[in-house]
């Protein structure tokens, strides 16, 4: 099944070190903030604010499998999105993600804007 | 969140991010040697206090002891940031340990401290904030002396057993985390009268001896310390103004795992207890450092005690 939304291209595979994140503006207005991570070869993309107190996950650390809030150091489940430590318990939204070309691409919906 | 991006853009000026990636590695040995030496300590001046039952050299004995289980505030502070150790359950197992000994609710404690880092040094807003301007000799004395501390702690746990949060609560705690919090202070709560009901069955002082009774007089030590992280620092969001590193020697910043690097642990709360000291290095003329250790801090307190009553006198 399709899925709803558009692929953006979001970052150069080689601007992201291994087990790493950066952060990226994707959307037709750049309207959507998503951290794009390479854990072990592999690309997967979130939202970047964190549920809890909305600091940028992109500033955080990678360590294994998930993303360390910088703020308060709750953590995240990188491919679920799954809140992992307390202080955060919110999910995070994640992104379906594809690599063509060197580049990540983000499937995000697109807002409709006036 | 206009505090939150004070923070990031002064951290961006002092210091790039792969500096920090490289000093934010996480691992589980350091945590484990700090806790063995802890350990060691607490068992050291245990033993001080059982030497010198029977005579007056129990005082000094009881003191010193509560003054290390009173350090054991660092751990459960930097296990309540989830920086201790590489490996989450065990941080988590040491927060715990240390928590129910220092009788503070962790997850509670985790919530509350949070709040702090977004909000260091805002007037109303930071539910840490230690004597704000302008202070007293007595609130400054009856901050040290611990009793406050007390009377909210306890508070906290028991009403949280009782199945009440305070509204005041809701600001940093989420809804969602609530029915935990009550759970963690019924674990607490249990625990703790386990251990009443063993002392009574077998007619034992020896939980009010060794832990009860120095973690009761050795909480000044904690507030002692704590004064010097905040107090008297700049209000407001820039964290190279509202915090303050005490320098002082390595047995001190041993025993209170790195946390007097304090300027630079709030500059970045994700560097791990052990890389503060080279953190500090590399920060250390961007920050704000006394240099004159804990007495000297301390000293500047009281002299502003003197100006604030010759200020009254001559109003
Ligand atoms: S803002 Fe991310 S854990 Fe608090």
């Amino acid at each position: 099944m399709e899925q709803p939304g558009k692929w953006h291209r979001a970052v150069s595979v080689s601007e992201i070190e291994d087990d790493d994140v950066v952060g990226v503006t994707v959307g037709e207005q750049g309207e959507h903030e998503v951290a794009v991570y390479k854990l072990g070869g592999k690309c997967y993309a979130t939202a970047d604010r964190c549920t809890h107190q909305t600091a940028r996950l992109s500033d955080g650390l990678v360590i294994d499998d998930f993303i360390e809030c910088p703020l308060h150091q709750g953590r995240f489940h990188i491919p679920t999105g799954k809140a992992r430590s307390a202080p955060v318990s919110i999910a995070l939204q994640t992104y379906p993600t594809k690599v063509e070309d060197g580049a990540v691409y983000v499937l995000v919906e697109d807002i409709q804007f006036d | 969140m206009k505090e939150l991006d004070e923070l990031v853009k002064v951290r961006e000026q002092i210091i790039p991010r792969s500096q920090l990636k490289r000093l934010a590695k996480r691992n589980n040995y350091a945590g484990l040697g700090f806790l063995a030496f802890h350990f060691f300590l607490i068992c050291g001046t245990g033993w001080l206090v059982h030497q010198a039952l029977g005579s007056w050299w129990i005082v000094p004995a009881v003191f010193l002891h509560g003054m290390i289980l009173a350090t054991l505030f660092a751990p459960l502070h930097e296990t309540s940031h989830g920086t201790a150790f590489r490996t989450i359950w065990l941080n988590e197992a040491v927060l715990w340990l240390c928590a129910l000994i220092y009788i503070f609710p962790p997850k509670w404690f985790r919530y509350h401290h949070a709040f702090h880092h977004t909000y260091t040094q805002i007037r109303r807003r930071d539910n840490a904030m230690v004597l704000p301007r302008p202070i007293t000799l007595m609130q400054y004395l009856v901050y040290v002396s611990g009793l406050m501390v007390w009377r909210r702690n306890l508070s906290y746990l028991f009403n949280h057993a009782m199945g009440r949060i305070d509204p005041a609560e809701h600001e940093y705690a989420p809804v969602d985390q609530h029915p935990m919090l009550v759970r963690e202070a019924r674990v607490m709560v249990a625990i703790y009268a386990g251990i009443a009901a063993l002392a009574v069955a077998y007619g034992s002082w020896a939980p009010v001896i060794y832990w009860l009774l120095p973690r009761i007089v050795g909480e000044s030590y904690a507030r002692w310390i704590r004064v010097a992280e905040h107090t008297g620092c700049e209000e407001g969001s820039d964290p190279t103004a509202n915090t303050r590193t005490t320098l002082t020697n390595p047995f001190i910043r041993t025993l209170w795992w790195n946390m007097p690097y304090h300027a630079e642990h709030h500059l970045c709360a994700f560097v791990p207890f052990h890389a503060l000291g080279k953190f500090h290095e590399q920060v250390y003329d961007k920050v704000l450092v006394s240099n004159g250790g804990y007495f000297k801090v301390h000293l500047d307190l009281f002299r502003r005690f003197i100006r604030l009553k010759h200020g009254a006198q001559s109003n």
